[in-house]
């Protein structure tokens, strides 16, 4: 199976400060790649030069074989990727239905086609349609998580990249999301996933990148990892 | 009451100018010091075309909205687009003014051209004062745009996506929304709507290349009281600017309008910075 | 060609300004015709305006607009003092410069509480006000007629003819230019310079950022005043014509395309300004849309006007000369030393911080000892930052108290804290442009040992000795750091390694008791770490205490005397290196284990201690 990203020597920071220094990895479709790693490791920054919000200094980014690596952020979208920034960045002054509207922007559909599309949504997660007219910013976290991933899937990507959807939230919602998360890989959708929470991405991961200060230090499959020492090691520097 | 109409059409002028520095706040983030004479521009294009050239109304107000639209789009490319930072664009857009200032004044002249309004000019008595068929329209004009763009900002994708935009352009473009593109047409439609607001704002200020920088100043007053990118605060912020110009000058005197009205700026600064409908985001280091 | 070069560089700056401003003060007597010198009489006039937006705009970083307005209250403070037969023209020069000050500090004080387009928007507004002030007070002033009735202006009890006159006015204008460069160049100026880079860093160097932005309009608005009463006596007569807008646009683009951060740059716009328009009536019609293009020129391409053009030449002649090339080689000399240091204990005890719905910190307490690191760590959304901010005065607990030594510090203003000896650097290095590295770095003894701008302007003893000191102490510390060789480069223009260095030697120059490095490691290579390592050894050996905010576990590991994890708000463990490793709650919150399945994890990893695992 041809993999539907393909990154290769990536180099990227923000300005002149490097946070990832040599970073490549392929994402496969149909399975989750968690991409691991302390804070500070360049999980984001690597997620942010994907996406196309920052810049590449050096490397190439390959989506469906084709070199994708000037191609401006909201191309991207309509080329089937779609990513979910940390920290829940949805709308807040929006109503939870406009958030998930407009999730559908790329896509160029009449009212009622994009209105099919939010009904799927609430039917993903039912907790959204109760809220449906309520202002973004009056939910909590979790529920604001659900709806920044209910946006991006608005815009039926191929692609999803997931920055930390369990931030701050409480192990149950966590293990809702990846709930979430599975239905999705199960569908068909190729899933990078960074996470902090090492158990929650493991729960769903097929494959397994370890970042530790913008290097890559592990990368297997997740069924080759027996047990979490071995990441560990990663985590704390030893490797 | 006769001051009470006056004083709501002055006012609806500034709503005018204050909608005008909010679309292009929500949109690219940027104060536009040229919106008002933008506006002026559009009151001597109303005048070219219906006094000296004698064309008819429709095409007079195309004229108008096309030409201002195109130098609002100029503006941004030249002036706005390649500035990094916000000083810099307050003295690239005072720039702008100065110049249409100029250019106005070369072409038309320095005095004060009057500009017929299209509609009658028979004055009519409304509960009890008097007023102008052109002061009505302005107020019908003002409070028609708040409520029309408040339905676009709400229900249209475009309206959608320039709302995110205001509130986090990264999460826009991640929508996929052509950040730079649209800021480019909310540009240029402020311009457009500029331009074509000149044929009713010309009839009551006059055409007067000098007034850029008042009515520029007294609109910024109007968008402090009703908050940054706020519509409904325009309206309310404008009005409450034209009655205090006006009322203050029956009971004291013209030379006392704008001490009131940079006194009123003023407290509102102190008390309430973000305005009435603005919101203050918390500052981290 | 080359070595007349270095001859005319090697002259101090202010010798060319000088001959210069004599050849001015003797051209009528060289036989000057009237209405050329009167164009120079009113370009001097229009650059002291232009040098008092300079010191808001270019070195403040503020825009305020409303000189045009103090002009007019200097010029009208002189008409009215003149109409009342006080003609004496020092007399009034310094009343119409007190007047002026007046206006500004209290136009300032409500305005520099804005952002900046509110300050822009509210000072420009009294521009607007001007004419209709007059008109108030109409009967006095000659409201919208203009001020008439003028004697002439004296000098100590003799009338001054047209010739002593354009000297009066050159002569002032020199003596303030001479008063601006002084401060200018001083460390004043570089404070100013790090007001506006970034008021954050300014403040964490111990300047009151309210004050000193007052200090910054206010010391703009003297100089208007004055050229407000030369103004009035050049002509005898005050037409209200003289202060409008177009005035007001006319300063700002004279500031702008002569560069709005230079000392000279104002005598080059206004001269541009004042000279050229006025050649000829034709120019007169076409001033506005000239004002306007510079406006948008500048604003778009001329960042720093002509005179970094200027600048720009002479460094490219001074390269092709030989001068300013860094010959010296980097220095490996032997173990750096600092002086000892009496560091304080740092204690936060029971902090919380809430920022709307989200608990940033819950009772959060750690200890810092006198001469130890003490690491922070724990994952994103700990609350390290917060915790950071919080000690230096950037946020008030809303429950808690911070103590350094003795001194409770929990409500203080970040630059309150910072002048009880605290010193920190900044996630992403904060320098104000267009200085050296060696200025940069010694700029950060500003508060710590004082002189007031009276003395720098005088250049009195007391001065020069503090500004000697600065020199010295900056050269020691940049040896520290084995940055000597670049002491001269303009310091924006190091690459970050460097730049984090220079942000580390400047928290150290003013031997603070209590420093706080925020992520310094991020983006440093190896050999860049080792030496930043090296020198929070040194620092600490001397006394201070050390806090390390840091994601760089390895650098953690090897420096730290002791450990302190921060997750979700709270402080979970301290202790070694050892103690911190082995902990359940740290690994469970790094790794994010579900509580309860610490002791399974905790079981794992002691099965797999002894072994070795092969990694790619």
């Amino acid at each position: 199976m041809e993999p539907i990203l393909k990154v290769r020597n990536l180099q990227t920071g923000y300005g002149d400060l490097r946070v990832v220094w040599d970073v490549s990895f392929d994402v496969y479709p149909g399975q989750v790649t968690a991409l691991l790693g302390r804070n500070g490791a360049g999980k984001t920054s690597t997620l942010r030069a994907l996406s196309g919000l920052n810049k590449v200094a050096s490397g190439t980014v390959e989506m469906d074989g084709a070199d994708i690596t000037g191609v401006p952020a909201h191309k991207r979208v309509r080329q089937g990727m779609a990513y979910v920034q940390e920290g829940k960045r949805v709308f807040h002054k929006q109503t939870v239905e406009q958030n998930l509207l407009l999730g559908g922007y790329t896509r160029k559909a009449k009212r009622g086609e994009l209105m099919e599309s939010v009904e799927s949504m609430y039917e993903m997660f039912p907790i959204l349609g109760e809220k449906r007219a309520l202002p973004a910013g009056s939910m909590s976290g979790g529920q604001q998580q659900m709806l920044a991933i209910g946006a991006a899937l608005m815009a039926q990507p191929r692609l999803l990249l997931l920055d930390e959807p369990s931030g701050g939230l409480a192990p149950v919602i966590v293990g809702e999301v990846m709930d979430r998360v599975q239905q999705l890989k199960e569908t068909g959708l190729a899933v990078l996933l960074v996470e902090q929470a090492v158990e929650a991405a493991m729960s769903v991961a097929d494959h397994v990148t370890v970042l530790d200060i913008g290097k890559v230090v592990l990368d297997a499959d997740a069924k080759d990892i027996d047990d979490l020492a071995v990441l560990k090691d990663a985590y704390f520097g030893r490797i | 009451m006769t001051i009470l109409w006056s004083g709501l059409a002055l006012g609806a002028v500034y709503v005018l100018v204050a909608i005008g520095y909010n679309i292009v706040f929500v949109s690219s983030n940027t104060f536009n010091f040229a919106q008002a004479q933008l506006m002026m521009v559009g009151t001597f294009v109303a005048y070219t075309g219906l006094v000296t050239l004698k064309l008819p109304v429709l095409v007079v107000a195309v004229m108008a909205t096309v030409t201002v639209m195109l130098l609002a789009s100029v503006e941004e490319i030249v002036a706005i687009r390649p500035v990094a930072d916000h000083q810099n664009q307050l003295v690239t857009t005072l720039g702008v003014a100065t110049l249409l200032n100029g250019a106005t004044q070369l072409i038309w002249g320095s005095e004060p051209l009057t500009v017929p309004f299209f509609g009658s000019n028979e004055p009519i008595t409304l509960l009890g004062g008097r007023t102008y068929p052109v002061e009505i329209a302005l107020l019908v004009a003002a409070i028609a745009l708040v409520i029309g763009l408040s339905y676009v900002s709400k229900k249209t994708m475009t309206g959608l996506a320039l709302i995110g935009i205001s509130e986090d352009r990264e999460a826009a473009m991640l929508r996929g929304v052509n950040v730079r593109r649209l800021a480019l047409g909310a540009f240029a439609f402020s311009g457009a709507l500029a331009g074509v607001l000149g044929l009713l704002v010309g009839p009551k200020t006059f055409a007067v290349a000098t007034l850029g920088a008042a009515l520029a100043l007294k609109g910024f007053v109007a968008l402090a009281i009703g908050g940054f990118g706020s519509l409904p605060g325009a309206l309310i912020g404008g009005l409450t600017v034209g009655l205090v110009e006006s009322f203050t000058a029956l009971w004291a005197g013209s030379q006392y309008s704008n001490i009131a009205v940079f006194t009123v700026l003023i407290v509102i600064l102190m008390v309430k910075p973000a305005g009435l409908f603005g919101n203050v985001r918390e500052r981290v280091v | 060609m080359v070595s007349a070069w270095r001859t005319f560089r090697s002259l101090p700056s202010w010798i060319i300004p000088l001959v210069l401003a004599v050849v001015i003060l003797l051209l009528p007597v060289m036989g000057l015709d009237l209405s050329t010198s009167r164009q120079i009489q009113l370009a001097c006039i229009l650059a002291l305006v232009v040098s008092g937006l300079n010191l808001s705009l270019g070195f403040a970083g503020e825009l305020a607009l409303g000189q045009a307005a103090m002009y007019a209250a200097g010029a009208y403070t002189a008409g009215l003092m003149s109409q009342a037969g006080h003609t004496d023209i020092l007399v009034q020069l310094a009343a119409a410069g007190a007047v002026a000050l007046g206006v500004g500090i209290l136009t300032g004080v409500p305005g520099l509480r804005l952002g900046n387009w509110s300050l822009a928007m509210t000072s420009f507004f009294l521009v607007l006000l001007v004419p209709d002030v007059l008109a108030i007070f109409g009967g006095k002033t000659g409201g919208r007629n203009g001020l008439t009735g003028m004697e002439p202006p004296t000098l100590f009890g003799s009338e001054l003819d047209t010739q002593q006159y354009y000297m009066v006015v050159v002569v002032v204008t020199v003596l303030w230019f001479a008063v601006m460069r002084n401060l200018v160049v001083s460390r004043h100026g570089i404070a100013f310079r790090t007001l506006k880079q970034s008021p954050v860093l300014a403040s964490s160097q111990g300047v009151s950022v309210f004050r000193m932005k007052l200090l910054g309009y206010a010391i703009g608005a003297f100089p208007a005043g004055l050229a407000g009463a030369l103004f009035a006596n050049t002509d005898l007569f005050i037409s209200p014509e003289a202060f409008g807008f177009t005035f007001a646009t006319a300063v700002l683009a004279a500031s702008i395309l002569g560069g709005a951060a230079s000392v000279y740059g104002a005598v080059v716009g206004a001269a541009i300004m004042q000279l050229g328009p006025n050649q000829s009536t034709a120019f007169q019609e076409y001033s506005l849309i000239f004002y306007g293009g510079f406006l948008i020129i500048g604003g778009v391409l001329l960042s720093g006007g002509l005179t970094k053009v200027g600048r720009a030449i002479v460094s490219k002649l001074d390269r092709k000369a030989g001068l300013g090339v860094v010959t010296a080689k980097e220095n490996s000399g032997g173990t750096p030393e600092l002086a000892p240091i009496n560091g304080a204990r740092l204690v936060v005890d029971g902090v919380s911080k809430a920022f709307g719905g989200n608990q940033a910190l819950n009772a959060a307490t750690l200890t810092a000892d006198a001469g130890k690191v003490t690491a922070l760590i724990g994952p994103n959304g700990s609350g390290k930052t917060t915790m950071l901010n919080m000690i230096c005065g950037f946020y008030t607990a809303d429950a808690g108290v911070i103590t350094i030594g003795d001194t409770v510090v929990s409500q203080s203003s970040p630059h309150k804290v910072a002048r009880v000896g605290v010193a920190r650097t900044f996630q992403t290095p904060t320098i104000p442009e267009n200085i050296t590295v060696l200025e940069a770095v010694a700029s950060g003894r500003y508060s710590v040992h004082r002189a007031s701008m009276a003395s720098a302007v005088l250049r009195l003893p007391s001065f020069r000795r503090i500004a000697k000191a600065d020199i010295v102490e900056a050269e020691r510390v940049l040896e520290l750091v084995g940055m000597s060789h670049l002491r001269n480069e303009i310091a924006t223009s190091l690459p970050l390694g460097m730049r984090r260095m220079l942000e580390v030697a400047r928290a150290v120059i003013a031997e603070p008791r209590v420093v706080l490095f925020d992520e310094v490691a991020s983006g440093l290579d190896e050999d860049e770490l080792e030496r930043l390592a090296d020198l929070i050894r040194v620092l600490r050996d001397a006394g201070a205490t050390v806090v390390l905010v840091e994601h760089n576990f390895r650098l953690v590991l090897s420096l730290a005397d002791e450990i302190v994890v921060l997750a979700q708000g709270q402080v979970i463990a301290t202790g070694d290196a050892a103690t911190i490793e082995h902990h359940p709650r740290v690994l469970s919150e790094y790794l994010g284990v579900k509580s309860g399945d610490e002791d399974a994890l905790l079981e794992e990893i002691g099965a797999v201690d002894h072994q070795t695992s092969e990694v790619k």
